[in-house]
């Protein structure tokens, strides 16, 4: 299954690259995730629960960061596990400058699924994915207009 | 006394089915039952690297999780394949929880035990297992690549067997000689069983009385049974042993052989001491009921100039899935191979059947068995080549059918013809659709840019496959034969029992039927046992549409014997000589005299013996194996009209017309309703169904919303028409009904398709015509064949 999409985040490039990598941050971008920890240097694993069709389940998921190149892109692997079936994605985020001080993220990548939600929900994934990627990124943009707002704040 | 045979009797276990009182395996309940669910890999292909129990087995309610290992290590042996095709055949271990690797979606890796369903569901949740996803194969094709991932440690390739029948040299020269060769490469897709009751197993084991009884939901419980104690668990007693296969929901084939499941309740039950209940949610059905089909083949097909077919070429490549099904390695071959000459007078045909393992669901015999495949085949090239060498498709049978002088008929795959009359059936089916008149319609509707056509299916099958001497030469690891029981009881009622197994065909009316015409005593008085090891002489169970021709043979030998002694004690009684004596109509009475005695009355003095002719044993119970002669040869002509909406794909059935002769006719309901559900189910392979995977093994085609089943409102009313040539070998004349509207109307309907979009360019679309396919064939500027090209394997469908 491929992964494509883009999303407006408010912040130049250079302000959101790292808060994309902080767990903090990463961790609202992840609808349903419940326990959220570091493994390693570039390596979280959290638990999810998701619905993709009619499969419901809590996935077991590692997250790693790599191939970092701030702050144009880095490439987020997701391996994630559960009853459900299993989904692994790797997916290269690129980070373009706007004019008006916003940050184009674009995703591409490949999504693999297996199990249940392969045999039973496959025509329902590309959509219920696009679902979770979109609350996702809603997420991810009130965090940082959060966090930016703190920035702002603290600055003055 | 009424003539019970060839009567359209009501059948009588409908009572039962139709008022929801049937007793299937899930149906039964017993003290201390546990439920298993089993973990099954969601991997195509992986080494098991860990599998952690604790926590499941730490969910209140479990009794235990086992794993595949465990059971190896307390004696469980791999479940062995019922047919070698050559000494070559590779059978890799199927072990009934995998060790070490798993080799398709759906494989068992653990089984979790507890007191109750849903507990066991949960918690097989729990079960952690830590895979190492390794390179997966679907595409038989794509396994016989030197680089394909190899799905069997041990084994250098994927190729189980490389198989060939008839005279390689002979069809070569032929086939150059030929005037016209017509060439067609064909995918005969996978396809999911979907018997309406899921299969469903209880392992029971007494250790006071160290027996076990297992109910499964199975179409052949002796050879459960046997597989059980001679292969799998070699530690398990025979005679300790029972196997009940109550009432069975349906089986298609998929029912016959020996799953996993059956091992694992049985094993666990003696481990538990407990009975063990495992039921298929149909999600789990999709991945373990054996699936069938899956073909990739070339055929070339050479005639002379006057449209005599002089030879055939065929070459197929035959998905057998991740393990040897009980009969997988039968289907494509002697169940395939030898069909390929159909209802023709083809002197020379060779085939080559390459056998390979991928990483899916294990493939068998699904209604028809290699029949349907080789119908497929032949029916299909047989048209085209009408079509090229602008014949009429039913001329170019006619022209070619074996005639009805000509039998018995060798063909040059093995199989000798007994009888037949081919143009018989063709002209009995084409005055029933009316054949000139459909083209004269076609031809105008064409001019208003409707597309109708017109298709054909002159199929032949090979039923009741025997004799064993025969069938074991040719890798077979079991007899054909069948068993059947009479015993009389003192009141004059009987019970029939019988080695095959009813599951939908009625067999409980049918032969209830035969014993009541041959005793001359009310149906009513006739109670028919099967599928219980313990009540039952050692049978071979139900598939190939057998059961009548050779267990309705074996009920006839046994009721010969009962007739027999009856006559004796008969003749006993009214004092006089026993070839003085006739039995009509259920009494026995002096020839020519009024001095008679009724069947009960007979019954009543071999039970209560004391005025007794001397030598003759008390009792009127005999038992009779039979062990046919040979195949038995049903064949028929389908045809039928379709209607192709060119706007948007859709093909609607007009009329189907059937004629099939199967022999005498012991009740023609049952065979009518035989043929309807066999059409139906040979028309949802040409038009909806497909188990289609993506290239990395994951089934995409899980359930029935991606999975297409034909209804009732996708087919119209059949006509069915009958002809009777009776075998000519069995005591009954009859030749097997169950499977001839399957094995027909796949090629049928394809036919009509093709025939209606002909003139479009298109000579072929892959099964299913989806109105996707159909569409896009249209639409393909006037190449069709490259528009609806077949995909690679026998997967495609997505």
């Amino acid at each position: 299954m491929k992964l494509e999409g883009e999303y407006t985040l408010p912040g130049r490039p250079e302000e959101l690259f790292d808060r994309l990598q902080d767990p903090d941050v990463l961790v609202a971008a992840i609808p349903g995730c419940e326990r959220f920890e570091r493994l390693g240097e570039d390596t979280y694993r959290g638990v999810v629960q998701a619905r993709l069709g009619p499969v419901q389940s809590v996935y077991t998921t590692t997250f790693r960061v790599h191939d970092l190149d701030p702050p144009r892109s880095y490439r987020l692997h997701m391996e994630g596990q559960g009853p459900g079936g299993f989904v692994q994605a790797d997916v290269l985020m690129e980070l373009i400058p706007q004019d008006d001080g916003h940050t184009t993220l674009r995703y591409s990548g490949e999504a693999q699924v297996g199990g249940k939600i392969a045999r039973i929900g496959q025509r329902l994934v590309q959509a219920g994915a696009g679902v979770i990627i979109n609350k996702g990124f809603n997420d991810l943009r009130k965090r940082i207009l959060e966090d930016l707002d703190a920035d702002g704040a603290a600055a003055a | 006394m009424p003539n019970f045979i060839g009567s359209p009797v009501k059948r009588v276990e409908d009572k039962r089915f139709i008022t929801g009182k049937g007793r299937y395996t899930d149906d039964i309940v017993l003290p201390g039952m546990t439920y298993a669910c089993i973990v099954r890999s969601e991997h195509a292909h992986a080494r098991i690297k860990a599998i952690d129990t604790s926590a499941a087995e730490a969910v209140d309610g479990v009794l235990a999780v086992f794993t595949g290992q465990d059971m190896v290590d307390d004696g469980i042996l791999s479940i062995p394949t019922g047919w070698a095709v050559g000494d070559a055949m590779k059978e890799p271990p199927h072990y009934p929880l995998a060790v070490g690797k798993v080799h398709h979606v759906g494989d068992g890796v653990a089984v979790v035990i507890a007191t109750d369903k849903a507990t066991a569901q949960d918690a097989a949740e729990q079960v952690m297992i830590e895979y190492e996803p390794l390179p997966a194969v679907v595409d038989a094709t794509a396994a016989l690549a030197p680089d394909a991932p190899i799905v069997h440690d041990g084994l250098d390739s994927n190729l189980c067997f490389d198989w060939e029948l008839g005279d390689r040299d002979a069809t070569d020269r032929a086939m150059a000689a030929a005037h016209h060769v017509t060439t067609y490469e064909l995918v005969n897709q996978r396809v999911v069983p979907n018997a309406i009751e899921p299969r469903s197993a209880i392992g029971h084991y007494d250790p006071a009385r160290e027996e076990l009884t297992l109910y499964t939901s199975s179409q052949n419980p002796h050879l459960i049974r046997l597989l059980l104690c001679a292969f799998v668990w070699p530690d398990l007693p025979e005679h300790k042993v029972r196997v009940v296969s109550p009432d069975v929901g349906g089986g298609f084939g998929s029912k016959i052989f020996h799953y996993p499941e059956e091992v694992i309740c049985a094993w666990a039950s003696k481990k538990l001491e407990r009975p063990v209940k495992w039921t298929a949610a149909r999600s789990e059905s999709f991945v373990t009921d054996a699936h069938g089909r899956d073909h990739v083949s070339t055929a070339e097909l050479g005639l002379d100039a006057e449209g005599n077919m002089v030879a055939l070429r065929v070459k197929t490549v035959a998905n057998l899935g991740a393990y040897l099904s009980t009969f997988a390695p039968a289907v494509p071959t002697y169940l395939y191979g030898t069909l390929l000459a159909g209802q023709y007078r083809t002197p020379h045909i060779h085939v080559n059947v390459k056998g390979v393992f991928t990483n899916t669901v294990p493939v068998d015999a699904y209604r028809g068995a290699g029949r349907p495949e080789a119908t497929f085949l032949v029916e299909r090239v047989v048209e085209l080549a009408a079509k090229e060498l602008g014949m009429d498709p039913a001329e170019l049978r006619r022209k070619n059918f074996i005639r009805p002088d000509e039998f018995p008929y060798d063909t040059p795959v093995a199989l000798q013809y007994d009888s037949g009359n081919y143009e018989g059936a063709l002209d009995k089916a084409l005055e029933m659709i009316g054949y000139e008149d459909f083209r004269r319609e076609q031809a105008e509707a064409r001019k208003q840019g409707r597309l109708l056509g017109i298709g054909f299916s002159s199929y032949i099958e090979a039923c009741g496959i025997a004799p064993s001497q025969v069938v074991g030469a040719l890798g077979a690891r079991a007899g054909l034969y069948e068993s059947g029981g009479i015993r009389v009881h003192p009141t004059g009622k009987v019970e029939v029992f019988t080695g095959t197994h009813s599951h939908g065909q009625g067999h409980e009316t049918t032969f209830a039927q035969i014993v009541a015409h041959e005793l001359g005593i009310p149906l009513e008085n006739v109670e028919v046992v099967h599928g219980d090891t313990s009540r039952v002489p050692f049978g071979m169970g139900t598939y190939g549409s057998r059961s009548l021709a050779v267990g309705g043979s074996a009920i006839m030998r046994a009721l010969d014997k009962v007739k027999d002694k009856a006559r004796k004690i008969a003749a006993h009684k009214l004092e006089a000589a026993e070839e003085d004596v006739e039995f009509v109509d259920g009494t026995f009475r002096v020839k020519g005299t009024d001095r008679t005695i009724g069947f009960g009355d007979v019954a009543l003095t071999a039970y209560v013996p004391h005025d007794y002719p001397e030598g003759v044993e008390p009792g009127l119970d005999e038992n009779a194996f039979y062990d046919p002669k040979n195949f038995t040869f049903p064949f028929g002509t389908h045809i039928c009209t379709v209607e192709v909406d060119p706007d948007t794909g859709v093909v609607r059935i007009l009329r189907y017309v059937a004629v099939d002769d199967v022999g005498n006719i012991i009740n023609p309901m049952i065979v009518e309703g035989q043929i309807h559900g066999g059409i139906a189910q040979g028309v949802g392979q040409a038009l909806f169904e497909g188990a289609v995977y993506d290239e990395t093994g994951q089934p995409l085609t899980g359930s029935y919303m991606d999975y297409t089943m034909p209804r009732a409102d996708d087919l119209p009313s059949f006509e069915v028409g009958h002809q009777v040539t009776p075998c000519p070998h069995n005591p009954l004349g009859v030749k097997g009904a169950g499977e001839a509207g399957t094995i027909a109307s796949t090629a049928c309907v394809v036919n009509a398709v093709v025939d209606a979009l002909y003139h479009r360019g298109i000579r072929d679309i892959p099964m299913p015509l989806t109105p996707e396919r159909v569409w896009r064939a249209l639409h393909a500027g006037g190449d069709g064949a490259a528009a609806a090209a077949a995909p690679a394997g026998g997967n495609g469908q997505a």
